[in-house]
């Protein structure tokens, strides 16, 4: 990992378009403002992490999945609640 | 633009869309097709053309009807919308161990531009919307 030391107001360029800089710093919170072009996607790590971890445990990995299955528990689950409402 | 707008864009039984920025945790792939639903469950499928797996899609505002997000200009120009752009709005569903624990995601929303087949998964910068919304009692509600 390479590590710069940067003032308040000072930058650092990255590829030549994406440029971060050091807004301010208020005790812990360091405050970064960043320039880069609109296909570079940028989050907060935690939250990226968080999306990721649960697009990876979202997916199906048969091909083909019963979705007839789906119906019918979707219908008996339906019931179900139209029994526990009656 | 607010993507508010709840007007009833038609599918094609299978329609391609291309990523204009990679899923996250799943790059490198930008093709995929999304596949109406079949008859009597509410679950599009998302799946890539190279390769075997498939995400569950709902679409979002049939059932969280005060779902609404305000997409970035950033994503607009990357989705190429103007003003009179229509959207299509997707969530995943987590489907875990069945009906009974799946959820649905609903602070990464999944925005397609039918008109030129560009989507992208948006990350909302919000806690309104969680990564895990329980999916059966939404399914439930809007019956």
């Amino acid at each position: 990992m390479l590590v710069l030391s940067r003032k308040v107001g000072q930058s650092l360029v990255i590829q030549e378009d994406i440029v971060l800089k050091v807004v301010s710093i208020d005790g812990e919170n360091v405050k970064l403002g960043i320039e880069a072009p609109k296909h570079i996607s940028i989050y907060r790590d935690e939250i990226y992490e968080s999306i990721k971890s649960e697009n990876k445990g979202a997916v199906l990995n048969q091909k083909e999945i019963d979705l007839q299955e789906l119906a019918t528990l979707l219908m008996q689950s339906k019931h179900a609640a139209e029994d526990q409402d009656a | 633009m607010l993507a508010q707008e709840k007007r009833k864009v038609s599918t094609p039984a299978a329609s391609t869309v291309r990523f204009v920025r990679d899923i996250p945790g799943f790059s490198g792939i930008q093709h995929y097709k999304i596949l109406e639903p079949a008859e009597g469950t509410p679950f599009y499928r998302l799946m890539p053309d190279s390769e075997e797996f498939s995400f569950l899609l709902l679409h979002t505002f049939d059932y969280f009807g005060d779902y609404d997000f305000e997409l970035p200009k950033q994503e607009q120009d990357l989705l190429q919308l103007n003003k009179e752009s229509k959207i299509l709005v997707f969530s995943i569903v987590n489907w875990g161990s069945g009906l009974k624990a799946a959820t649905v995601n609903l602070k990464a929303p999944i925005v397609v531009n039918p008109a030129n087949g560009s989507a992208l998964q948006i990350i909302l910068d919000t806690e309104m919307y969680k990564v895990k919304e329980p999916l059966l009692p939404a399914i439930m509600k809007s019956r």
